[in-house]
């Protein structure tokens, strides 16, 4: 009973965090298609969803790699799995309050490490795995689409040539329904498979799947699908508010081979069963279209920044993810540290909502006093 | 005990990760541009009066479509395959 009670908090847990993870991840979809006037706001979002479902059920195997590549699956409790996505949950609140891009993907993992290490020591860490199928993928993923990218909008321009503007831009807008569609596949396959991975490795704790080989069920991955898709949605509304301000500007030929680069790589990679981040190799192959055209259209310090999250998000999950098993541990192996660790989880996020409610509006009320005030030159 | 990073990464995987991605991101590029650029070709040639060349260019950018429509079908097969 208190098994089955953590199992269907983790599960809860998990797909809470596929859905931030659809959620969070919509703009890097759908950004260079709505930029470009590839796709109106509203259709782009709607084909991000439906594609990222469909994506979720190309491929199983990275949440292979995740079930049985990263940790020694007999070693996962209910608990370290808990333990690892709060910690991921964490780190990606704290990025998002401090403005940090961050990878989910890397947290996710980082998190499940960092509780692993804690509960069983490095023996239950697969170093290879961890190295060979996360670290390095992940460090040469973005460097790639940034070159294919780059490469790829000079062949792009090349091709062209001097045609008149026009067509040329109508016929790349039109290529950008499908290579925006072969995105959002790709982001719906790698993403929703690390929830899959987790949730399967949840399974194999908790008893029902064999800890050798274990198979993703179809209620998992049609779980995870869904709750990507419902995630890219819900976010696409927020970014129709806020469009127009934050996207790059682009051409209509950068945002297709933007699309193409990235969709390419994550999908080579997602074959081979590396877990990337997504959200890198997006900015990377945007940032490798503007940089073949003119290096100072990249924001250099956005990059910059990108670098950080990377480099702290896996130790920084790592860690969280170990503080919360530690924490959750000292109410016993059973479901009360867990459920302790939720309520204190639903709080912080209550207060970092109100907070931040707050702080939107005193920003509002500032700019209201501030367009209120008398100018110098009124008052002279 | 150290492990040598050649034996922990896959390098095969990796290697092959590369050059699809590459092939793939610079081709379709490539291929989907010249397709453009045939049907800009099409419709210059037709406003000319030149309905022989139009058509010759408009052949020229549906081959280059349908390269395109192949490679993302073909892509979306190996990604089916186990």
């Amino acid at each position: 009973m208190d098994a089955d009670l953590l199992l269907y908090l983790v599960v809860g847990v998990a797909l809470a965090f596929d859905f931030t993870n659809g959620f969070h991840d919509t703009a890097n979809v759908v950004a260079t298609s709505i930029s470009t006037r590839a796709l109106p706001p509203r259709v782009a979002i709607a084909i991000a969803a439906i594609l990222n479902f469909v994506g979720a059920f190309l491929s199983l195997k990275v949440a292979a790699t995740i079930a049985s590549g990263i940790v020694s699956p007999g070693a996962v409790t209910l608990t370290v799995i808990f333990a690892g996505l709060v910690g991921a949950i964490v780190w990606n609140l704290v990025t998002w309050w401090l403005g940090l891009p961050s990878s989910s993907s890397h947290a996710l993992i980082g998190g499940v490490v960092g509780a692993v290490l804690v509960s069983h020591g490095f023996h239950a860490v697969i170093g290879e795995g961890l190295l060979g199928k996360v670290i390095v993928p992940a460090l040469i993923a973005p460097l790639l689409a940034f070159v294919v990218a780059g490469i790829g909008i000079i062949v792009a321009y090349r091709a062209v040539g001097r045609q008149r503007p026009g067509p040329v831009t109508r016929g790349f807008r039109l290529g950008q329904v499908i290579s925006g569609g072969l995105l959002a596949l790709a982001h719906g396959t790698n993403d929703a498979q690390k929830t899959m991975g987790i949730i399967t490795l949840a399974l194999v704790a908790h008893g029902e799947l064999s800890a050798t080989n274990p198979e993703v069920p179809t209620w998992v991955v049609v779980g995870s699908a869904s709750a990507i898709a419902l995630g890219t949605y819900s976010g696409g509304w927020r970014i129709i508010r806020t469009m127009g301000s934050r996207i790059i500007r682009m051409d209509a030929a950068q945002g297709f081979v933007a699309q193409t680069a990235g969709a390419a790589v994550i999908l080579a990679a997602t074959h081979a069963g590396f877990p990337l981040s997504t959200t890198h190799v997006i900015n990377g192959a945007v940032m490798g279209s503007g940089a073949a055209k003119r290096l100072s259209a990249v924001r250099w310090g956005v990059a910059g920044n990108i670098a950080i999250a990377w480099v702290l998000t896996l130790p920084a999950a790592g860690l969280t993810g170990a503080a919360v098993y530690g924490f959750a541990s000292i109410f016993g192996s059973g479901s009360t540290g867990p459920l302790i660790v939720a309520v204190l989880l639903i709080a912080g996020l209550i207060g970092l909502s109100v907070a931040r409610v707050r702080q939107a509006a005193n920003a509002a009320s500032a700019a209201n006093a501030a367009t209120a005030a008398p100018t110098p030159e009124v008052m002279a | 005990m150290s492990i040598p990073l050649a034996e922990i990464v896959d390098s095969h995987a990796i290697v092959q990760v590369l050059w699809v991605s590459a092939a793939a991101g610079i081709g379709l590029s490539l291929v989907y541009s010249l397709a453009i650029a045939c049907a800009a070709r099409a419709g210059q040639q037709r406003r000319g009066g030149s309905a022989g060349a139009a058509l010759a260019w408009s052949l020229a950018s549906g081959v280059c479509g349908l390269l395109c429509a192949a490679a993302v079908v073909f892509g979306v097969l190996i990604m089916l395959s186990k």
